[in-house]
């Protein structure tokens, strides 16, 4: 057991930790941070997508040990102040059905607009490639991410 | 008792705090019991029946109108479209339409959210709960005017009288709506006037969503709350002969080892530690005698009761053809794997759970506690059918009571794909024949497989009887369920037996097509009669991918079309195949479900049946070896991805009818409309679930 100091969305935590508890686990169980889900644990599915220093990581596959001096942005962070023009650009098409594996959807799509503001159809699907979603919402995601890319 | 219409089963009464309260019994059948549920201090002349409500409509004096929603949210954005149904006869104002999710009550009517019934089910009951609510807040704004009440109208949650411009508002006219007397009936809506059904409103919980605030299962915290595993044997059927547990209990954060029913409960401080301490435990099985079971020998199973029940089968002299339809078993897979928190006390328990069934959750839940139960229902991470069965939330009541703190039962990804209530596999044999002339004079759909024979939801051979019927107008026509007990646990899935029984239905009718020549949407609107909305729906599919029109070089079109629960759907799929796999360009999806109260949620689920059914015919399927399921993740159980989803248009057929359900209605079509399209293009016909690539060599 080890204690971290850990930066998630501009805000300093410490927490007690085995160094390879993995991120997700940390953010859901030590700190109460919902928002991110659990989808299958090895990498598969990409729903426990969060932000390290802006890059989209799994937080499934993540040791805690591996994020002290980096900057954690979860899916709390965004909408806080005032609605990102992803999240606007996500009610706006009505992507979500149940909603669990959005969270990470927008995440990675600010991730991925951060590099690319304009990406095609078919870098969309790279960018997305392994982010599962059960009830199907991937035609609307598309067209969000489009949207967000012209501004909300 | 008196025949009673369905209005006078309305019941207005007053909160002590004074806000109106309307509720309702839903059910035509006079109900037994009476149930209290409201301090009643009504003055309405409207009867009072002995009653169970199953709505409750509140409208407090600072206007905020709340609908108690009793049916579970997964997706298929209930909580959305019943407040619609009731803001538009209120006329509120959206603005201050809440809703509130109810927790499980024997007294509110069924709570089972299954067999997309709930806008079915609510629509009319909504309507004159709404309307009632509106005409006594008319008539109090009009006597305490002075003013008759066909002068004044409602509007934006304000009762207006146009001649002197007064206007009140819903909130403020509750206090003096206790005295009203309504005389007549309250009128409906004329639909033209409607301004919220029809329309597509923001999802009352997307702000919820796309911040990470709404609240899943798995997402409940309660102060000293525990996390939990199970270690549960993988051979279905087995028993705990022992454990050792001492690694597992010097691994950080755990805090307990318990043995329960269904196997050893991990207890720690967080999920992780959980997880790794089922990782270090050492479990012996009896594995019982359920090992002797794999894919291949309930297959047999099926095959030598379909050969038995076909034996006597004639040809009565008419040109034939046979051919046999299979599907395999097939997990939910939601995102969400199920997870329940519980909290067991001396004198009751309390569960948070993501179920589309609380209210067999709180009767199974007490029978193992012993104590008065109350379930909260947050929000579903995806339900399609998994979500009916009560084992997660008696799992966790078990630990609770075993430990005596608040506990959360999580689910691995592992643990939700070998521990499921699985579609059934299933086997179907099909004939036609035909004169010589070519007219249908025989058909034969036999199925076999077994029924559901989970925990809450059992079902014998009439499940697998659901689709079965070809709805064409073929005489000679026959069919018959073969039942088959395998002892592994199934469960309803998305659409239940209508998905199989589809695909052999209009993937042997287009076999019937081609050998007859016929083109298949032709060949199925010639065999339709005349009143069947299927035509509708192919009718506009066909309009809509230019059937009538050669598809472009390369590509092959198929059409299918089924009714699922008074819903009539039909899909063109326009699919090309390259290196033996099957590219799904375009669907063209029509649906007649009557009048719609949300356009765009229609459209959503369609799109979602799409990728579901797609999913269980490009990907993936669960196999048995040695009584066990062989698959575990996302990995061994694929779904489908991004970059195979269609392009999607969904066309939806004007009809003013009562409205009927859409949440599992396109699952159904999609699967037999891409195999045609695959006979199509390549003249292979697939005449099983999932395709392999040797299909297409």
């Amino acid at each position: 057991m080890a204690t971290y100091t850990l930066n998630v969305n501009d805000m300093v935590y410490t927490v007690d930790a085995e160094p390879a508890m993995l991120l997700l686990w940390v953010l859901r169980d030590l700190l109460n941070l919902t928002g991110t889900k659990f989808g299958c644990g090895i990498g598969a599915c990409s729903i426990c997508t969060v932000l390290m220093d802006g890059q989209a990581i799994q937080s499934c596959l993540l040791p805690v040990s591996a994020t002290v001096n980096h900057d954690i942005t979860t899916i709390e962070a965004p909408g806080r102040e005032s609605i990102h023009p992803v999240q606007e650009a996500w009610m706006k098409e009505s992507v979500s059905q149940c909603g669990y594996c959005q969270p990470g959807k927008i995440l990675n799509t600010i991730a991925l607009l951060d590099k690319n503001p304009h990406p095609s159809d078919a870098e969309i699907d790279e960018a997305f490639k392994d982010h599962l979603c059960r009830c199907g919402t991937y035609q609307r995601i598309r067209r969000a991410v489009h949207r967000a890319a012209e501004g909300g | 008792m008196a025949t009673l219409t369905r209005r006078d089963f309305l019941k207005v009464s007053f909160t002590a705090a004074g806000a109106l309260l309307i509720t309702s019994y839903l059910d035509a059948c006079a109900p037994s019991e009476a149930t209290e549920v409201v301090p009643a201090r009504t003055s309405t002349p409207i009867p009072e029946p002995v009653f169970k409500a199953n709505l409750f409509i509140r409208i407090d004096k600072d206007g905020i109108v709340t609908l108690t929603i009793h049916r579970s949210e997964m997706g298929q954005g209930v909580r959305t479209s019943l407040a619609m149904i009731l803001a538009e006869e209120l006329e509120a104002d959206w603005s201050k339409v809440r809703v509130e999710q109810s927790p499980a009550n024997t007294a509110i009517g069924s709570q089972t959210t299954g067999g997309s019934g709930s806008i079915a089910d609510h629509y009319s009951i909504l309507r004159e709960a709404g309307a009632t609510a509106r005409d006594m807040l008319i008539l109090a704004a009009a006597q305490m005017w002075g003013v008759a009440p066909e002068e004044c109208r409602a509007e934006q949650s304000t009762v207006i009288h146009a001649a002197t411009n007064k206007k009140l508002s819903y909130g403020e006219l509750v206090t003096a709506a206790k005295d009203v007397r309504l005389t007549k009936s309250p009128q409906l809506k004329d639909p033209k006037d409607f301004r919220f059904i029809g329309t597509s409103l923001p999802r009352i919980d997307d702000l919820e969503i796309v911040t990470g605030k709404a609240i899943y299962g798995s997402d409940v915290r309660l102060p000293g709350m525990l996390y939990a595993v199970m270690a549960r044997c993988p051979v279905f059927g087995g028993k705990l002969i022992n454990f050792e547990a001492d690694k597992t209990r010097s691994t950080r954060s755990v805090r307990d080892v318990v043995q329960v029913s269904n196997g050893v409960a991990v207890i720690a401080e967080n999920t992780w530690a959980a997880i790794q301490g089922r990782n270090a435990l050492q479990v012996k099985w009896d594995e019982g005698t359920n090992t002797k079971y794999s894919s291949q020998s309930i297959r047999q199973e099926l095959v030598d009761a379909m050969d038995k029940a076909i034996a006597n089968e004639s040809t009565q002299s008419l040109t034939t053809i046979d051919a046999i339809y299979e599907t395999p078993y097939l997990a939910h897979a939601a995102m969400a794997p199920v997870s329940c928190v519980a909290h067991v006390r001396a004198d009751g328990c309390d569960i948070w759970v993501g179920t589309q069934n609380p209210q067999d959750v709180q009767q199974f839940v007490q029978r193992v506690v012993k104590v008065p139960t109350e379930v909260h229902v947050t929000l579903l991470g995806g339900g399609f059918g998994r979500m009916l069965e009560v084992d997660y939330a008696m799992e966790a009541a078990e630990i609770s009571q075993a430990i005596g703190v608040p506990v959360q039962v999580a689910w691995t990804r592992d643990d939700d794909i070998q521990h499921d209530f699985y579609r059934q596999p299933t086997y179907h044999w099909m004939r036609a024949g035909w004169d010589t002339d070519g007219n249908l004079g025989l058909w034969r759909h036999y199925i076999a497989g077994p029924g559901l024979n989970g925990i809450a939801y059992r079902a014998g051979r009439e499940v697998l009887e659901e689709g079965l019927v070809s709805p064409y107008n073929i005489s000679g026509r026959a069919v018959q369920a073969l039942l088959v007990n395998i002892p592994l646990p199934t469960g309803p899935w998305r659409a239940v037996m209508s998905g199989p029984n589809a695909l052999a239905n209009e993937c042997f009718f287009d076999e019937v097509a081609t050998a007859l020549k016929k083109d298949p949407y032709q060949f199925r609107m010639e065999l339709l009669d005349e009143n069947n909305e299927l035509r509708s729906v192919l009718q506009l599919a066909a309009e809509k991918s230019n059937w009538d029109t050669p598809v472009t070089a390369g590509r092959g079109r198929g059409i299918a079309c089924h009714n699922y629960h008074g819903t009539s759907v039909a899909m063109v799929a326009e699919i090309s195949v390259e290196n033996s796999a099957v590219r799904i360009h375009k669907v063209v999806c029509a649906i007649n479900c009557g009048r719609v109260i949300h356009p765009d949620m229609v459209a959503q689920q369609m799109e979602g049946s799409i990728v579901f059914g797609l999913t269980s015919l490009l990907k993936s399927e669960i196999t048995i070896e040695n009584g066990r399921v062989q698959q575990s993740s996302f990995l061994d159980y694929p779904i489908l991805q991004m970059n195979e989803m269609p392009e999607v248009e969904v066309y939806i057929v004007p009809n003013d009818r009562e409205p009927t359900g859409t949440g599992e209605m396109g699952v159904p079509p999609i699967v037999p409309a891409v195999v045609n399209a695959i006979f199509a293009l390549t003249g292979k016909r697939i005449r099983h679930t999932p395709i392999r690539p040797a299909d297409l060599q």
